[in-house]
């Protein structure tokens, strides 16, 4: 039952008609239920353990919130993130290991459970004391599987308080609903038979094929992650719950630090909170600081998978992010010296960190940093493969066309969003017949120049491998 | 209150709209298989459903064998025997037992004839399902129970098919904006319902070795298990209605004398009639011509198909009377039209 699935619509109908007929404080049981059976749909035989981790954080919780020690804290999180660090140890160690030892999203709740238990540790908030509440704290169904982490203090007592039917939410819901499935299907899934053949298969290519590889990759990526979380957005606000942002228009980056500041927004605030932070950040010195970058991307490649090109990955951004820092006076002098305009900088500085993003693509997305270091190293050669061929490499000519008319209107709506406009807003204030009509033309589009069907895995969420 | 009412109309009509888009596309996006391709399939099941209630006598069912081996025209203009030829391009044993259901709404048929190719393995999909085979035949099959459960069938066999997508066939056909058909967008143009499911091929095959079963042998095949099963439905189906189920083989490359064997013992332990026509004996007997009456090494043409149905007529002759019926006299015109046009064979 994937978030795109019809059994996943029909149980999201089953759940809303359920919500808004039982009274207020019954409301989140539905929502706890929707929860075990949609987990129990998707990872049946890893919900025991998923349960198992949820019942001991709770009672972990309870007990921080009487006894501040730090070694029970230590305890108490390490245990909760067992299956978590489980998997990396035994993955490095190249130990095979039971399908129900990876539970489904384990990489998100793993990391929303030590959240919540540092949050009660330092007094920040004070421990749920019903079960039941905290299970649906940590299986809230629009966003198990792919996130974003929530926070306790922002979500938990969004799901507790029954929320009575809101209107303007819901509509906000459904439009965001449409939004996330044109993300999937016009960008996401129209760009994967591209790039999961050339890097399947990455030793055939050579120039440029490569380098577009990976920029669709990262474009597969973004979108892929932004129509989850917009989907989970969407849903949860037929609920009234608002989910935070994951992110914000990254594409408008001026630097590696700002990239990720506008992407996976609560990963990285995560690392920032439970990670930079409490290894002092930057306010220990430059050293300290630079070092305590590279430590948070180490922990955040090793979080996306196992795998020495992960780490490669990790390291390479933490590289950008101080080289960026440290030259940043040195580039600033020099595009004063040569008088460059202001917009003319901005769109350099975006563009190459775009580049860098997509550089970065070639060890995230390659099997094995070797494959990654070939690419990099085709990008230099000349053979065969040349743009002739483009279309018969997984998306025909067709599909490149819908591809690049998709990611067009999608850099209109965030040029617009990125000036403060909201489209949702737009859209609002036009007449019914009017709103309709544009509802039933996107409709009508992403059912006809979408790329879902057999032969295509839209069910599934690449963030929701990690 | 009034205000969540309000919202409520206003989201269902968007459902039932989007709904009726969907179905809108579904109409241009859908494979349309009208009287220009070789096998007309959409034809044949829309046509079925035109006939007049009660009037076919005799269903010829299987896969393209059957379609381009049994000519309804013949059967009524020689032996005054109204039929109507059911089969469509690999239509396996599921498809058959739920149309055959399907048509039974419709239709009190005396005997049903069907050719049985597709109980062995013919390479062509796993079980010899074939999906864009199924969808030929089930998506114009009107919204039933009968429907729903081939449909449940299907899917339950191969899960990574979507039920939806066979009730608002666009999600299963949206990728095919690329390369609309002259039809797609011309769907409403009348389509002659002459041939009453019969393919009328005039082009002879190739030369192509091929000799009727001569040498016995003990041997056996097996069939498909899944086929089996549906063979048993389907015989179990004509039992109860009481129908006469009459398996056939027209004569083909794919024959075997150890196919036949197996047929020959299945229609023994079930006390049908069964006739391969690759049999020497009978291949004799109706003095058909494999160079001659063949359209391609599978299938036959008109004059193979009209030995075929007159052997089909002389069984039938003696227990189903003759009637007249204006269904048959007025498409007889067409028939001859089409055996006189010059060969052309495309699909």
């Amino acid at each position: 039952m994937g978030y795109t699935d019809f059994s996943y619509c029909l149980l999201v109908l089953c759940a809303l008609a359920a919500y808004y007929i039982l009274p207020l404080n019954r409301r989140w049981t539905v929502l706890l239920t929707a929860g075990i059976v949609f987990y129990a749909f998707n990872d049946l035989k890893a919900l025991p353990l998923v349960l198992l981790t949820a019942v001991f954080s709770f009672f972990a919780g309870k007990l921080l919130g009487r006894n501040k020690s730090k070694v029970l804290y230590i305890c108490c999180a390490v245990i909760s993130a067992l299956p978590l660090l489980s998997k990396v140890i035994l993955s490095f160690a190249g130990i095979p290991f039971a399908g129900w030892l990876v539970p489904l999203g384990l990489s998100f709740y793993s990391l929303q459970i030590i959240s919540y238990l540092t949050d009660v540790y330092t007094g920040k908030i004070s421990p749920q004391e019903n079960c039941l509440k905290y299970i649906l704290f940590i299986t809230y169904f629009p966003q198990i599987i792919q996130g974003p982490i929530p926070r306790y203090e922002q979500l938990g007592h969004q799901l507790f308080e029954g929320h009575r039917f809101d209107e303007d939410k819901a509509v906000r819901g459904l439009q965001l609903i449409i939004w996330g499935y044109f993300l999937k299907l016009m960008i996401a899934e129209k760009a994967a038979p591209f790039v999961n053949r050339i890097f399947a298969d990455c030793y055939s290519y050579s120039g440029i094929i490569p380098l577009l590889a990976a920029a669709l990759f990262i474009i597969q990526l973004y979108a892929d992650f932004l129509s989850c979380v917009t989907l989970s957005q969407g849903v949860s606000l037929l609920f009234g719950i608002e989910v935070a942002d994951n992110f914000r228009r990254p594409v408008f980056a001026e630097s590696i630090s700002e990239f990720w500041r506008r992407w996976h927004l609560s990963l990285s605030h995560w690392l920032r909170d439970y990670v930079y932070f409490p290894l002092g950040g930057s306010r220990k010195g430059k050293l300290r600081k630079y070092l305590n970058i590279i430590v948070v991307f180490i922990i955040s490649g090793l979080w996306h998978g196992v795998g020495i090109n992960y780490l490669i990955w990790g390291l390479f951004h933490a590289f950008c992010q101080i080289a960026g820092e440290l030259t940043m006076p040195l580039r600033t002098g020099l595009c004063r010296a040569i008088r460059m305009p202001a917009l003319l900088r901005t769109y350099i500085r975006r563009f190459n960190t775009f580049l860098l993003v997509v550089f970065s693509m070639f060890f995230f997305r390659a099997y094995g940093t070797s494959a990654g270091l070939y690419m990099i190293r085709s990008l230099f050669m000349r053979t065969g493969s040349s743009l002739p061929d483009l279309f018969s490499l997984g998306i025909d000519r067709y599909d490149f066309a819908v591809l690049a008319a998709s990611l067009i209107f999608l850099l209109i709506i965030e040029t617009l969003q990125e000036k403060g406009i909201s489209v949702c807003g737009i859209i609002n204030k036009k007449p019914f017949a009017v709103r309709l009509g544009i509802y039933l033309a996107a409709f009508l589009v992403i059912l006809v120049f979408g790329t879902y069907g057999i032969g295509f895995d839209s069910g599934q969420f690449i963030y929701g491998m990690f | 209150m009034n205000k969540h009412r309000l919202f409520l109309i206003r989201v269902s009509v968007v459902s039932v709209l989007c709904l009726l888009l969907s179905l809108g596309a579904s109409v241009i996006l859908e494979p349309k298989f009208y009287n220009d391709k070789a096998i007309a399939t959409t034809v044949t099941f829309r046509s079925f459903y035109a006939m007049q209630k009660d009037t076919v006598d005799v269903l010829f069912a299987g896969s393209s064998h059957a379609v381009c081996g049994y000519s309804p025209q013949y059967l009524y203009d020689h032996f005054g025997i109204r039929s109507f030829n059911l089969g469509s391009d690999e239509q396996n044993m599921i498809i058959t037992y739920y149309w055959l259901k399907e048509a039974l709404k419709y239709q009190k048929p005396s005997a049903v004839v069907l050719d049985t190719v597709i109980c062995f393995d013919l390479d062509i999909a796993e079980n010899n399902i074939n999906e864009p085979s199924v969808r030929k035949a089930i998506d114009p099959m009107r919204l039933s129970l009968n429907k729903i459960n081939a449909v449940n069938d299907f899917v339950r066999i191969n899960p990574a098919e979507s039920k939806l997508s066979y009730y608002i066939p666009a999600l299963r056909f949206h990728e095919r904006w690329k390369n609309l058909e002259y039809y797609d967008l011309h769907f409403f143009e009348k389509q002659s319902y002459d041939m009453k499911g019969y393919s009328l091929l005039t082009n002879k095959t190739e030369p192509f070795e091929y000799h009727p079963f001569t040498v016995e042998t003990d041997e056996q095949s097996t069939m498909v298990p899944l086929m089996k099963e549906y063979l048993n439905r389907i015989t179990e189906l004509c039992s109860d209605h009481g129908i006469k189920l009459i398996l056939v083989k027209t004569p083909c490359y794919q024959a075997s004398y150890a196919k036949y064997n197996t047929l020959r013992q299945y229609a023994d332990e079930n006390g049908l009639d069964y006739y391969d026509y690759n049999l020497k004996e009978l291949y004799d007997l109706i003095n058909f011509d494999f160079s001659e009456d063949m359209s391609d090494p599978g299938h036959a043409n008109v004059y193979g198909a009209e030995k075929l149905t007159e052997h089909i007529g002389q069984i039938l002759s003696g227990t189903i009377p003759a009637v007249e019926d204006s269904q048959w006299i007025l498409s007889r015109d067409y028939y001859c039209q089409k055996k006189e046009q010059k060969p052309q064979k495309d699909n």
